[in-house]
């Protein structure tokens, strides 16, 4: 396995990240509404809720494609969100995955895998490409390094845009609904990917729709509800025993064994 | 029509030609150069600058070239400012090609999703490498065809440069009709040389166009609409 | 530098103007020629006779091809050649205008009515509408919204492809301004300056409000 690539793993006592009363608002609309919370190194952090919720925004403030108007964010004690935070080299080491998956269309796989690690980390081109030829093995996609994005199929982009993000080797993963945009027959193959990551200890920030999954990956759970954390806790916990109202209600949109009272929509 | 008047007046139209041609390209290559410049500080939205721009694409995009160049031969250089027709010529195409090539060139730059700027930003690289990398090589393929196109159309509109007494295609044309009244000919030679000049050109582009666009259809169908389960159904492996 | 009131000399101002109008009619005359003969000939072009497609992409890239300004002069003077009959300047802008701006008013139409997606032909008729009502109620609301903007747009480009009609010896803006300057030559030596920036702006306002109002007719359609 020695020739396998693993995810990069640092000693530290300190959590990875540390958000402190988070606030970012639109105008005088208030997405984010003090969030603060840890993520621990090889934590795997599952972030639900409904759609509004804040929870894409709450992802993409920490990696500054969002500005906050208030609080905090730590990387490794260091404080990112201060004024003349260089966000280049931040984003180099915080990887993101978006739900519409782009891939960089003009590009075939390999240029895609490459373009960071060449032009932003400058790795010598061999040896980038290397890495990227063994990440492609891992994810069964060896055979596809010279395909355009728009040869690939849904999953197949996703499993590559996986991988591009890990070839900055990020000590964090932000994962932005990375199924949304999938077949129900392809979400599969990319989860499967995401839960190897899991398994080798890659820190994850994961926001998802898909409550099974988000229940079997994430050590912590956090529900987030009009950009507040209004619960978080184990997964087992938190989808059998909510401890709120309002998550309740949320898990239960999920289940259909409600619609078959005999006042339902039949007649 | 008569074959003898054909080849006398050849080599006259050969000439004529060659000037319309140098013209049109001259004043297409300038238009590009401030194509680029006005889509440039429009859509990075450099303070006055855009302003300035916006108000010189306005002015290009909502008169006619042969009021431009009326302006340019005779108002000008009562301003002090002479120029040769030769110069007017290509300073009036490049006066209303430019404001075409900056709209074609603005909207590639806008048909690039903000998405995939950020996507790039998020895997480390700074905004300029953004540009160079990402978005300018999607921005460039996408407007492509509506340069193209404004190719086309500004080497059509050359065909006004007689006003400002260039001995172009048309002017020769005029001067045998009124001339020697060998109509038919003359007007032969003038159709002729254009189709020379614009069919090959207007061809190459329209058949580029198509494959542009049968490759973005072939790549939409399979891009998977954003509501999950709705998706259209993809081909498992292309 | 009083030149500028070589403008409001005399009728001046209004003999511009009415020279203004004389492109403007034209312009006017070959849209209203046009939109009758364009509207038909595209809803041909968009319909599943091969034959009526194929030809209207034989005519309009012929007309395409050529500049309109070399058109003009075929028209000009071919026709007044072989029909012995002089037809105008005037006549013969109006009919090259006519053929220009129905092909484009065609291309117009034709992308309107084919724009409309194969759905909603199939879930109107799915409702029980036949197949006028789907025309009438569907397609034909759908198309208009579509192309309305686009012909505004075209009278734009009319307006500013008529002003061609001076090298053919129409006595329009340009030519009249010529006639100001020529007379004032020795009274107001930059007259030239003057009169031509005059014409330059009456077009600009003329063709930007045009523009503006297209603009606003999308984004309201849309």
């Amino acid at each position: 396995m020695s020739d396998t690539p693993q995810v990069l793993r640092l000693p530290k006592s300190q959590p990875v990240l540390r958000l402190d009363s988070v606030v970012k608002r639109y105008g005088e609309r208030t997405v984010l509404d003090g969030i603060s919370f840890d993520v621990a190194e090889r934590e795997v952090i599952a972030v639900i809720g409904p759609s509004g919720s804040g929870k894409s925004t709450l992802l993409r403030t920490v990696n500054g494609l969002e500005p906050i108007q208030g609080g905090s964010i730590r990387l490794d004690g260091e404080e990112i969100t201060a004024k003349g935070t260089d966000w280049s080299k931040i984003r180099a080491r915080v990887g993101m995955v978006f739900q519409s998956y782009e891939l960089f269309p003009h590009l075939d796989v390999m240029g895609n895998l490459l373009l960071a690690p060449v032009r932003v980390a400058h790795t010598d081109k061999a040896e980038a490409r290397e890495r990227a030829m063994r990440w492609l093995e891992r994810v069964g996609l060896a055979d596809r390094a010279d395909a355009y994005p728009k040869e690939l199929s849904g999953g197949q982009k996703q499993r590559i845009a996986i991988v591009r993000a890990l070839m900055m080797q990020p000590e964090v993963l932000l994962l932005d609904e990375i199924t949304a945009s999938l077949d129900p027959e392809m979400v599969r193959e990319v989860l499967d990917v995401v839960l190897e990551l899991a398994e080798e200890g890659m820190t994850m920030l994961i926001v998802t729709h898909e409550m099974a999954f988000a229940r079997a990956i994430a050590d912590r759970v956090l529900f987030l509800d009009g950009g507040k954390i209004v619960e978080q806790g184990e997964p087992e916990a938190f989808f059998t025993h909510p401890q709120t109202e309002r998550a309740q209600r949320f898990l239960d949109t999920f289940s259909f064994t409600k619609a078959r009272e005999p006042q339902g929509l039949a007649r | 029509m008569d074959l003898s008047t054909l080849t006398e007046y050849l080599p006259l139209y050969a000439q004529a030609a060659w000037l319309t041609l140098w013209v049109g390209v001259a004043g297409i290559a300038l238009s590009f150069v401030i194509g680029v410049l006005c889509a440039a500080v429009r859509h990075f939205r450099i303070p006055v600058l855009r302003n300035v721009a916006g108000v010189y694409v306005e002015l290009s995009r909502n008169t006619p070239l042969v009021v431009q160049l009326f302006f340019l031969y005779f108002g000008l250089p009562k301003l002090g400012i002479l120029i040769s027709s030769e110069q007017c010529a290509v300073i009036g195409l490049a006066f209303l090609g430019g404001s075409y090539m900056a709209e074609a060139l603005r909207s590639g730059l806008e048909a690039v999703e903000s998405i995939q700027t950020q996507s790039a930003l998020a895997l480390g690289l700074n905004p300029v490498q953004t540009l160079r990398h990402v978005v300018l090589p999607q921005a460039v393929a996408i407007s492509v065809p509506a340069l193209a196109a404004n190719v086309v159309f500004l080497l059509k509109e050359t065909s006004v440069v007689s006003i400002v007494a260039l001995p172009d295609l048309v002017y020769v044309a005029k001067d045998l009709i009124g001339n020697d009244y060998n109509t038919v000919e003359a007007l032969a030679l003038l159709v002729g040389f254009y189709l020379v000049l614009l069919l090959p050109l207007s061809l190459l582009f329209a058949w580029l166009e198509r494959r542009l666009r049968a490759d973005g259809r072939r790549a939409k169908s399979r891009a998977p609409k954003t509501l999950g389960s709705w998706a259209v159904k993809e081909a498992a492996h292309a | 530098m009083h030149d500028w009131e070589v403008l409001f000399q005399g009728v001046n101002f209004e003999r511009l103007l009415g020279g203004l109008w004389t492109s403007f009619s034209i312009a006017l005359v070959a849209v209203l020629f046009s939109l009758v003969v364009g509207v038909p000939l595209g809803i041909a072009a968009a319909s599943r006779n091969r034959w009526l497609r194929g030809g209207f992409q034989v005519y309009l890239q012929a007309i395409r091809v050529l500049p309109p300004l070399v058109l003009l002069f075929v028209f000009y003077f071919y026709l007044s050649l072989v029909t012995k009959v002089n037809l105008s300047a005037y006549a013969s802008a109006i009919t090259v205008f006519t053929l220009w701006g129905a092909a484009e008013m065609g291309d117009l139409v034709r992308g309107a009515v084919t724009s409309i997606p194969k759905h909603q032909y199939e879930s109107a008729a799915a409702l029980g509408l036949n197949p006028v009502q789907v025309q009438l109620r569907i397609v034909v609301p759908q198309s208009v919204r579509r192309l309305l903007p686009q012909a505004v747009n075209l009278v734009t480009r009319m307006i500013k492809t008529t002003s061609l009609v001076v090298l053919i010896g129409v006595v329009e803006v340009l030519k009249v301004g010529q006639q100001i300057i020529d007379v004032n030559r020795f009274e107001y030596p930059s007259a030239a300056l003057w009169v031509y920036a005059a014409v330059f702006f009456m077009y600009f306002a003329v063709c930007y409000s045009i523009s503006k109002a297209a603009a606003v007719l999308e984004r309201r359609l849309a």
